[in-house]
Order: C-alpha cells, then structure tokens, then sequence
C-alpha cells in the first residue's frame, strides 16, 4: 500500500514532534522522594483512602467497595501469559507526585522536573501545534488538562477524570464501570453533532518504581458527534515489576463516529494489563488504531459491542515482540444489532526470542442479521527462535452472518531482500523498510506526526540486528 | 488366522497383506493392524464396526511398517445403536510408508461418541486421513497428527453434516516437530436446524520444526437461524522459517446462487440441495476411486 508522500517525506528526514525520540527518552526516571508517603500493596484501607483523598461522593466510594469485593472473590485469568511473577504486594496503587487537585493552569506551573519529562515527549509541543486538547498524567494522577476555547464552548468536555466525577456525576455515574483503585484518566464528552476535528490527547506516565496506573477513560460522543482521541504512555525501566491496570469506556451514539489512537510503550518490566470497550449505537462507527510496543507482558484486548443496527466497528493493530517481551493482543467484538459489520487487522512482528498472540473472540448473536465480519492477521517471525501463536475464536448462532478470517505467519522474503540489497541498501535497513511497508496500512491510518512516532518506536526495536 | 472375536469385520482379497493382532491395555481390548515392511497394497481395507446396542469401549493401532503404502477405510453404519462409545486409535506411519485412511462414520443418533485419534508420522511418509461424520448424537473427536520425521507429509479432511439436535464437536492438530513437514488440514461443514457445529483447528510448528509448511481450513455452511456453529482456527509457530497459515468463513448460501438457479427454472429447495452437493463435492471427490465408501457418502449427502 504505497503511503502518501508527505508522510514518506517525513518519516525519510525523521522530521517532526516524535522524530527525535530514543531509548532514553523514554527509559530516564525522575526523583521519586514523594514515593515514601505511600505503601505497597491493596486493602479495603486503601479503596477508602483514595475515594477520600479525592473528596468524591458517596455512591463513588460505594462502587469502588463493590468492585474491591470482586477483586478479592475473582480468579486471575486462566489463558495468556503467566502472571505468576506479578506481586500485588510490590505494587504501589497510588502515588502522588505533585499534589495538585484538578492538575495545573498551564505548563509552566508544573514541577520542572515533572514538566521535563513531558517536554522530553514531545506534549506540549504537540499540543501547540496538532491538538485539540491534552491530558497529562504523572503516577497516579493527571497534572495538566487542556482543551481549545472553542470546542469548550461548543459544550465538548475533555477533563481529568477526577474532576469529572465531581462536576458532572450524573454523566459519570451514567456511563461509568470500573475498579477500587481507579485515579487519573480522561473524561471525553462531545455533544451532539458536534464535531472535533483535530485529535485529542492524553499521556499517561509512570516515574517511579514498582508503581501501579489505574487510570479511567471514560468517552461519550454523542448522536452524529466525530471525534479522534490518541493515548500515549511510557515508564522508566527499574528491574523490577510495574503494573498498568487502565480502563477505557467509551459509548459512541447513533450516526456517531468515533477514533481511538493508542501508542503504547510502557517499559520492559511493566505488566500491562488493559481493558477497553466500546458500545457502539445504531449506525455509529468506533475505530480502534493500537501499537503495543512496550510492556514486558500485554494482555489487551480492545472489544466493540455492535448493539444497534448497521453499526460498525474497525480494529487495527501492530504488536511488536522483542527479546523477553509477550505481546497477547488481539480484538472482541460481538455483533447484536441487524447488519452491523466489522473488520479487524492485526499485524505482529515477534524478534530476539519475542512471543506474540493475537487471540480474538468474535461472537454473532441470534439478533444479529445480516452480520458481516472479516479478520486478517499478519505475523513476521524474524529470526528462529522467536514465536507467534494466533487464537481466534468464532461463535455463530445466526444463519445469515458472513464470517472470514484468515492468518498468515512467515519470515521476511529473502528475494525483497535481495532486491534492496542489489541496490545498494544495506542488509538491516533492507529489512527494517520492509517491516516498515509490512506495517504501513496500520501506521498510515495515524495521524502525520504520530504516523512519524510509531515508526521511530519501530526502528528503535528493529536496532541491534535481525537474526 | 485369527483365533479372537473381532468387533469389527474385515473386507480385503488377501488375508496374508496385513497381521491383526488382540492385546489388553489395562484391562481394556486393544487391536493392532500391521502393514509388513515393503508391502504396497492396491485394494483398500475395510474395517467395519459390527452393530452393537451396549456401550462400546474400543482402541485400535494402525502401523505401516517402512516402504509401505496402504488405503484402509473404516466404518460405523446406522446399526451401531450402543448409547456410548470411546474410541481411541493410534496410528504410526515408519519410514516411506504411505496411508490414507477414511472415516466413514453414519452411526445411530441414538449413540454418543468420545473419539481420540493420534498419528506419527516419520521421515518422508505420507498420512492423509479422510472424516466423514454424519451420525452420532453427541460427537467429540479429538484428532492429532505429527510430522515426527524429516519431510513427513500430513494430511486431515473433515466433513460432516449435523443436523436436527446433534452436537458434533471436532478438534484437529498438526504437529510439526521435524525439518521440512509439510501438510493441511481441511474442515468442511453443514449446521442446519438445530444442531450445533464446533470445528477447532491447530497448526503447530516447534522450534525444530524449520523448513515446515502447515496450512488449516475451516469452511461452514450455516443453514437455518437455530444452528449454533463455532470456529476456532489457531496457529502456534516456534520459529521463522515456515509457511503458514489459516482461513475460516462462515456462511450461508448466496440468495444469488439460488436466484440463478430460479432463472432456470429450478425451484429453491433443488437449488439449495445442488449447492449443498456442490460444496462438499470436492471433498468428495478425493475419496472417488473407492465405489463402495464414496456411494455411502454420497448418499448421505
């Protein structure tokens, strides 16, 4: 698929916000003296004192307690990778790095050396230059929160979540589903018809060690509202466990159009442990754009619930496995409303030893009529002892459905190598154009500079050689 | 030549092509059919199961021995009423030793089955194994192939037809643990009324297993709103000089196919009942060159 020419231009000169990113933009730690304030480990004790400490009302507190009361009583999961090594105790579930309730005015306000790090991202300038609105989180909760004056006045909401609950509880307690030891995340409301044309975005960033994220994103569009929302995340990496345990709820209303971007890069210690879904009305559309690069071992599944008739639902991933690295990804999605569609394209490299899984669950309900589904997942093994496993699963209970799904797992072609290398490319920049075309229809469905940053985390991983 | 009762007959000219043999595996009947080294049969084997309206607990062992080539074609007919049945079989293919081997499986749908098929295959040997599963009431079958030698050839077709309240549940695994295996699996189905239909597939390549090619297919034909049908085509690649790969579709028939027939004066139901024989066809066709075996299935179709 050939990609546009500006892109390739500047991806070529490595131009723009994210282009300069490195291994250490990511992997540096700031201070983290705050952290002796607060103790390892989940306790009712601490469900209380996070509801407390972010003054919230009572029904909050209440379905934090409920949900703490189901942490205790569910099993852990009995598929993917083993999560044996995740010590609850040596995690820390909520941290504060700068108390600041609501987070800062501006970018200026913010500790320096909190403000370094998200400078070193490349946020505010992202921001200035390609946003509609940023959020930026730091440990447990977020500092920073903006959104553009006119979007703001056209009654678009974009807010920490924390805030949210206390502003706007009925629209939370409307849509909101999650666990004990939620702190942090986005609040997304775009009104009816309203539409945000740039893309909005929130950062989420872990400093310390042994910590815990748990933030909540909970998005509402409206009936014949159009957003895009883009997630980015990092952490340092210590050696030793982290845990990222993040919500994403999302409702997306008749005729409603909905994207959601995420460019996940969590350090090589951090277990990331994700739950993300959308329920999509009559009509609507919800796109899923994914890149896991990070994370020692990923266990994400984003889920699309087709409720009302001629819904539709795109899911789009890349997934990189590198040295020591799972990558369990993959999509749900369950058809229930009369002709809805759905297409999801997975795509995994796995590299040094990397293990990577698409597993799936695509469900047909009786109501579902005329239900359309197609699944491709495309798997590049690069060297041999590397693995990739695919596991979809397909249930039917109507008759009028129209189901595909096809996989296909090899190495790199040695003719394409050839041929590039006849010309006097370079063995390894030969193979890494090639990852870089194997991987383009995702990558391309981003926007420009985020297009640019997922490359650059892909070359980063493609450093060192291919076996 | 065989002095014990067999729990299924033999049909095949040459008594002396093959040795059949009777042992006890924990108190359990076993039987065991050898191919002697060098033998190449040109007739089929077939084995078939006498009726029976008690519970059948039965294993049989299949062996070719090195440089053989062998078609044995085993049977359950619609007298076979037993409320139960387990049945393993374990078939192992030496050195150069070529096997296809059809199921035909009509059973009584009276009679529930739990089924566990193994093969091993080794260095440049060949096992196709044909299913064809129309009856039983409740069916799981759990059917696993290895390439164990150097440039062994796997195969698997399963076909079946559930229909009315039957259940059948099939699960299949390739194994590739030696250099330059090659194979494919195939599962093709109808669901129609109320019948459930469960194709779990597996192609699975070990670190050792470089060089291999494996390929899974899972085709269903839903029929009627109250089916339920599942499919489950997996991969699991240790390393990365393979080729591989699956596709699965569940469908129904095309209104237009049957529209087309209409314009030709065809009615619906002979429309349908062509391209049901259409789609199954093919697989059918591969079983041909046996007349007895490929007019049961045809039939049944």
């Amino acid at each position: 698929m050939p990609t546009s020419p500006q892109k390739t231009r500047a991806a070529k000169k490595q131009e723009g916000i994210f282009a300069g990113l490195n291994r250490d933009t990511f992997d540096r730690f700031d201070p983290s003296e705050y952290m002796k304030k607060f103790k390892k480990g989940i306790s009712a004790e601490l469900v209380a004192t996070i509801s407390q400490d972010k003054d919230e009302p009572e029904w909050m507190l209440h379905q934090r307690i409920k949900a703490y009361e189901y942490f205790t009583r569910i099993p852990m999961p009995d598929f993917g990778p083993s999560l044996d090594k995740l010590d609850f105790d040596e995690i820390c579930f909520f941290a504060k790095a700068a108390d600041k309730k609501g987070g800062f005015e501006s970018w200026e306000k913010i500790p320096a050396y909190i403000k370094n790090t998200f400078d070193r991202l490349g946020i505010p300038e992202a921001e200035k230059k390609v946003l509609a609105g940023v959020g930026a989180q730091y440990e447990s909760e977020v500092v920073y929160h903006s959104l553009q004056k006119e979007l703001e006045a056209q009654g678009v909401l974009f807010l920490d979540m924390d805030v949210a609950v206390r502003k706007h509880p009925e629209l939370v307690r409307k849509y909101f589903m999650h666990g004990a030891v939620w702190s942090g995340g986005t609040f997304l409301y775009v009104p009816k018809d309203v539409r945000v044309e740039k893309p909005l975005q929130a950062y989420f960033r872990m400093n310390a060690q042994g910590m815990g994220q748990f933030e909540h994103t909970l998005i509402v569009i409206e009936d014949g509202a159009e957003a895009h929302y883009i997630e980015g995340c990092s952490a340092p990496k210590y050696g030793s466990n982290a845990l990222h345990a993040g919500c994403v709820e999302i409702f997306v209303g008749k005729g409603a159009k909905f994207r959601y971007s995420s460019v996940e890069n969590w350090s090589k210690d951090t277990y990331n442990l994700n739950t993300k879904r959308a329920i999509v009305e009559e009509g609507a559309i919800m796109e899923w754009v994914g890149g896991n690069m990070g994370s020692g071992v990923t266990m994400l599944y984003p889920c699309s619930i087709l409720k009302g008739r001629n819904a539709r639902a795109d899911h789009l991933g890349i997934a990189f496995a590198n040295a020591g690295q799972i990558q369990d990804t993959g999509a749900k999605v369950f058809h229930l409303g009369r002709n809805t569609s759905s297409k999801i394209t997975m795509k995994s490299i796995s590299k040094g030893g990397g293990k990577s899984i698409y597993r799936g669950d695509l469900r047909i309900a009786k109501t579902a009529h005329n239900a359309i589904s197609q699944v491709e997942c495309d798997a590049l093994i690069l060297d041999p002892v590397s693995v990739s496993d695919t596991f979809p699963n397909i249930k039917v209970d109507n008759s009028s459905a129209t189901i595909n799904h096809e996989a296909r797992v090899g190495r790199l072609n040695e003719e394409d190598i050839f041929y590039l290398t006849s010309r006097g490319i370079e063995k390894a920049q030969a193979e890494a154009m090639i990852v870089n075309g194997f991987i383009n229809p995702i990558v391309r469905e981003l926007p420009l500079e985020y297009a640019v940053e997922m490359n650059r985390l892909i070359e980063l991983e493609m450093e060192n050689s291919i076996g | 030549m065989n002095e014990f009762k067999l729990p299924f007959t033999i049909e095949y000219p040459r008594k002396d092509d093959f040795i059949i043999a009777k042992c006890y595996e924990e108190k359990r009947e076993c039987y065991k059919l050898t191919i002697p080294k060098g033998k190449q049969l040109e007739d089929a084997i077939y084995v078939k199961f006498r009726s029976s309206d008690t519970p059948l607990d039965l294993s049989l062992g299949i062996e070719l021995e090195e440089n053989t080539c062998a078609t044995i074609i085993e049977e359950w007919s619609g007298d076979i009423k037993a409320p139960e049945i387990r049945f393993t079989s374990h078939i192992r293919c030496r050195a150069d030793s070529d096997l296809k081997y059809v199921i035909l499986n009509y059973s009584s749908e009276k009679s529930s089955m739990k089924e566990k098929r193994t093969s091993d295959v080794a260095g440049d040997a060949k096992c196709h194994i044909y299913t064809y599963h129309f009856g039983n009431k409740k069916l799981e079958s759990r059917l696993s192939q290895t390439a164990s030698g150097k440039g062994a050839r796997i195969d698997t077709d399963i076909i079946a037809k559930s229909s009315r309240t039957q259940e059948l549940n099939f699960s299949c695994q390739h194994e590739y643990a030696e250099k330059q295996g090659t194979g494919e699996i195939v599962m093709k189905g109808i669901a129609q009324d109320k019948a459930l239909l469960d194709f779990d597939g597996m192609v699975s390549i070990r670190q050792t297993g470089s060089g291999s090619a494996g390929y899974l297919k899972q085709e269903t034909l839903n029929l009627s709103p109250e089916t339920t049908v599942r499919a489950v085509p997996g991969l699991k690649i240790d390393t990365n000089d393979v080729k591989a790969g699956h596709s699965a579709a569940v469908r129904n028939l095309s209104e237009e196919d049957i529209y087309y027939f209409g314009a030709r004066g065809i009615g619906k139901e002979t429309a349908k009942s062509l391209l049901i024989t259409g789609f199954l066809g093919k697989e059918l066709k591969k079983i041909e060159a046996y007349k007895s075996a490929y007019e049961t299935v045809r039939k049944l179709i």
